[in-house]
């Protein structure tokens, strides 16, 4: 379960943010998380309760985006949606697609007091 | 109510006022914004990878984050790998399990130096805590540095180390369909190394099989096949690190 730890990276980021912006309370964490990313949403969600107790963070609401999986086909070029890591291109059938999207996770923005 | 920010309690604001007065107490607004960050979560462990990928350059290291499940041979692979290379290269085996120095132990046995993590709860090593254990090094005199990470499948593939390379270690005793059942890591690796290919004629492994699924994911993905225990792919394991040493020997610094 490595969305623990990344959900202390996720605070310790925050608390940095914090000192830079000037706020003292995060209500909201909008975080995309891309379907072929490292990270699992349901996991994430469990862990980031957890981590954000006692912080500026405690409480917050955690607003996932998930971000669709694309990949472009090394044979025909296409760019397709794809939803694991070994799916063929969706036009030519041929494996081996280079990730264009889908595999970050990313704090997109928060909502701050 | 008031009326400079729309709050309902009294507060402290400047007054263009000449004279000071007094308030019931003081509270900090609670007026909400929304601040863009569009910050990758893996940045600060990305940060710390980039520090220990420079120094790695700077001692011309070539270093391999070796994965697998918990099993897979790692650790009699690197004892035997110590053991083939070790009067031509000085080699440090940063060793990652969640508990004991078991590892490490058969490493020193074996002829290299090793450093022990253990992670505790931990499923992965990360940059940082490598980076610390990159200090107890003598760097200087280190050709190849091997780190070996804890067994799991999943959470190490996310985690970069600053290694020049990832290799995933599939043992075939395991499943045939390990690649698609975690792609992320053989989407990350650069080398699969098949282990334990003396017991092909006793279990259901279908090597060409598994070649193609790591394939799907990563076409570029380098495959030997090897056995700890017989020696066989070793030559092709020994050419491989040799040529990634040269280059990495050969690396300008800019």
């Amino acid at each position: 379960m490595h969305e623990l730890s990344l959900a202390e990276d996720m605070l310790d980021m925050i608390v940095q943010r914090s000192k830079e912006d000037g706020f003292e309370r995060v209500s909201k964490v909008w975080l995309e998380v891309g379907k072929l990313s490292h990270v699992e949403a349901e996991a994430m969600e469990f862990c980031f309760d957890a981590v954000m107790a006692g912080s500026l963070v405690e409480g917050a609401v955690l607003e996932i985006i998930a971000s669709e999986g694309m990949g472009q086909c090394l044979h025909c070029k296409t760019t397709s949606r794809i939803e694991y890591l070994y799916d063929p291109c969706t036009y030519c059938g041929k494996f081996g697609l280079d990730i264009t999207q889908g595999d970050q996770v990313r704090i997109k923005s928060l909502e701050v007091h | 109510m008031c009326t400079t920010c729309g709050c309902g309690s009294s507060h402290k604001h400047e007054h263009e006022h000449e004279h000071e007065h007094e308030h019931e107490h003081e509270h900090s607004h609670d007026q909400a914004r929304i601040i863009e960050v569009e910050q990758n979560i893996f940045s600060k462990n990305n940060r710390y990878a980039a520090l220990n990928r420079a120094t790695l350059l700077r001692y011309k290291i070539a270093a391999f984050n070796l994965v697998s499940s918990p099993g897979s041979g790692k650790t009699s692979l690197l004892t035997q790998t110590i053991k083939a290379l070790q009067t031509k290269q000085t080699i440090s085996v940063i060793e990652g399990d969640q508990q004991t120095d078991n590892d490490a132990e058969r490493i020193r046995a074996a002829g290299a130096m090793a450093v022990q993590i253990n992670t505790g709860k931990g499923c992965h090593l990360d940059a940082h805590t490598v980076g610390h254990a990159l200090e107890q090094f003598p760097l200087d005199t280190t050709d190849l540095l091997f780190i070996e990470n804890v067994g799991n499948l999943v959470c190490p593939a996310a985690f970069d180390l600053g290694e020049l390379a990832k290799v995933v270690v599939l043992s075939v005793t395991e499943g045939d369909d390990k690649p698609l059942k975690y792609p992320d890591m053989f989407r990350v690796a650069k080398l699969m190394l098949i282990n334990k290919i003396d017991l092909l004629p006793y279990v259901d492994f279908d090597t060409d099989l598994t070649i193609d699924y790591a394939r799907r994911i990563n076409p570029e993905i380098e495959v030997i096949l090897i056995s700890a225990k017989t020696g066989e792919g070793f030559e092709l394991w020994q050419q491989f690190l040799t040529n990634k040493i040269v280059d990495r020997k050969s690396t300008e610094l800019i």
